[in-house]
């Protein structure tokens, strides 16, 4: 489904800041049916890997494979769902009008874009603001809302950028729910984010990177265990990493 | 070809419904509404020459309201793409970064048009009232089919503005920037004509001669688009080749900036 191939990406010098490699060698390959969680601290590089995947920036070398095919086609994308971290949508418009942009753009019909709505808006408590413009949305429903835009076409590969960013403790537990019942359902799923725990319970693969360096990439099993939690294992790895890199 | 087709115009309508919704356009197109109705004030003020004041206003009216809603409206749409985040969860569908830009480009066309249909038709049936309700010798001509030419004159070149827009946003990060440099290309291009009649065809500046003939290509001058004047003159009739080179050159300008700007946009790193 997702194969990084040595794959090296470095942002060019901006005005005051130097060039910045963001990635550095890194391959990973994610198969049907599997959940892979992407963690790192800040400046890890994992931005820039979900970006690579999605053709917003192009690698300097290495090869991406999505679905078996180059991410620079835009038809690739027919079969994916993302979830950016910050979802902005512009506030005049309602949910019916980017519900039906994403189903549009993926080839659904009307009547398979208001069923989708429906079923989704349901899903996600937004069915009640559905005709509201979404200036009057709380950060945590436009989160919702761009949730249901990635899963509106039924896609096979789900990118979720941090799913939790921006929910209250009740929205961040209905998420994990439901990132549990896609899972169940056998949808590939890559996500990233900072919540360890919640990575922890809802992950097969974990894909832990530092400074664009991969540390470590394997079956959650093997990283960590009930007497090793993620939490310490990750900060273990970053540690090592850091001294190193120190030496 | 048709799901191309389907993505810009369902871009189009995202960027059409949430200019349409948005309460500063509104107001816009209430304030200008109402400031062209006034256009009927004029005939306490003017006596013999009355069209050329009411015609001269409707016109300024709608050249102003284009460059209001190019110069804020449009450039804060196109400041949505990386500065804040709205075109990812577009280009996170099957969509192209040329669709992306076409469609970007149709949305504000489309509401610019409908904007500046509005007014014209309300500028034309206020000249209308007016000249109805005078004598011949206050406003003795009125020629629908120059209106028109002037209308559709004025709209090409305000279009011909977004395309620029757009190719300033697929080549420059951030909005204030691009609202300068469209200032600016606003400003050379009105300005060059002066300076060029002020060099004259002096013989000692061929080489400033050449540059500001090629600066004149790459900044056409709004004067030629700018045709109200003949509304009320109808001495001379419209011939296909003028009407052709008029909006052919305004159709060659968009179709280059637009290309241009979905070259840039396609190798750009969206980050």
């Amino acid at each position: 489904m997702i194969r990084f191939q040595s794959v090296q990406k470095t942002y060019p010098k901006e005005l005051g800041q130097p060039a910045h490699i963001a990635l550095k060698e890194l391959s990973f390959h994610l198969q049907e049916g599997q959940t892979l969680g992407l963690i790192g601290p800040n400046g890890a590089g994992k931005s820039t890997t979900i970006r690579l995947m999605l053709d917003f920036i192009r690698p300097d070398r290495g090869e991406i494979r999505i679905l078996g095919d180059s991410p620079s086609k835009p038809a690739t994308r027919r079969h994916i769902g993302y979830l950016p971290e910050l979802a902005t949508l512009p506030k005049h418009l309602k949910a019916p009008d980017v519900l039906r942009f994403a189903g549009r753009t993926s080839g659904m019909n009307d009547q398979q874009i208001e069923a989708a709505s429906h079923h989704w808006l349901q899903r996600l408590n937004l069915l009640n603001a559905e005709h509201r413009p979404l200036r009057t949305y709380s950060k945590g429903m436009v989160q919702r809302l761009s949730f249901a835009m990635a899963l509106l076409h039924d896609p096979k590969l789900l990118i979720l950028d941090e799913p939790m960013s921006g929910l209250d403790p009740l929205g961040r537990a209905d998420i994990v729910d439901l990132i549990r019942e896609l899972r169940n359902e056998g949808r590939t799923i890559f996500f990233c984010s900072h919540l360890l725990d919640d990575v922890e319970r809802l992950v097969d693969q974990i894909l832990v990177i530092h400074r664009g360096s991969m540390l470590f990439n394997g079956p959650i099993g093997e990283l960590c265990s009930p007497s090793a939690p993620l939490e310490s294992k990750f900060l273990e790895l970053v540690r090592e990493s850091n001294e190193s890199q120190t030496d | 070809m048709k799901a191309r087709l389907i993505n810009i115009r369902e871009i189009a309508r995202l960027i059409f419904l949430e200019g349409f919704r948005r309460h500063t356009i509104l107001g816009l197109a209430v304030l200008a509404i109402a400031t062209e109705a006034s256009g009927f004030l004029f005939m306490d003020f003017f006596g013999r020459d009355l069209g050329n004041p009411v015609n001269d206003f409707i016109f300024s009216i709608m050249w102003f309201v284009g460059f209001v809603f190019i110069f804020f409206h449009a450039v804060q749409i196109m400041a949505w793409d990386v500065e804040r985040g709205f075109i990812f969860p577009l280009l996170a569908r099957p969509v192209s970064r040329t669709d992306y830009v076409i469609g970007v480009f149709a949305g504000l066309s489309a509401l610019l048009a409908c904007l500046q249909l509005l007014l014209g038709i309300l500028g034309f049936l206020t000249l209308i009232w007016i000249k109805g309700s005078v004598a011949a010798t206050f406003f003795p001509e009125l020629s629908v089919a120059h209106y028109l030419y002037a209308f559709f004159s004025l709209l090409a070149y305000q279009l011909l503005l977004i395309a620029v827009v757009m190719l300033l946003s697929s080549a420059i990060r951030g909005s204030f920037p691009v609202l300068v440099l469209s200032f600016a290309y606003y400003g050379i291009a009105s300005g060059l004509p002066v300076v060029r009649s002020m060099l004259g065809t002096s013989d000692q500046q061929h080489a400033l001669q050449y540059i500001l003939t090629l600066l004149a290509a790459l900044f056409p001058n709004p004067s030629t688009y700018d045709l109200k004047a003949d509304v009320l003159t109808v001495a001379s009739n419209l011939t296909a080749l003028e009407i052709a080179a008029g909006f052919g050159s305004a159709f060659l300008y968009m179709v280059i900036a637009l290309w241009l700007a979905c070259l840039l946009y396609g190798r750009r790193d969206l980050s």
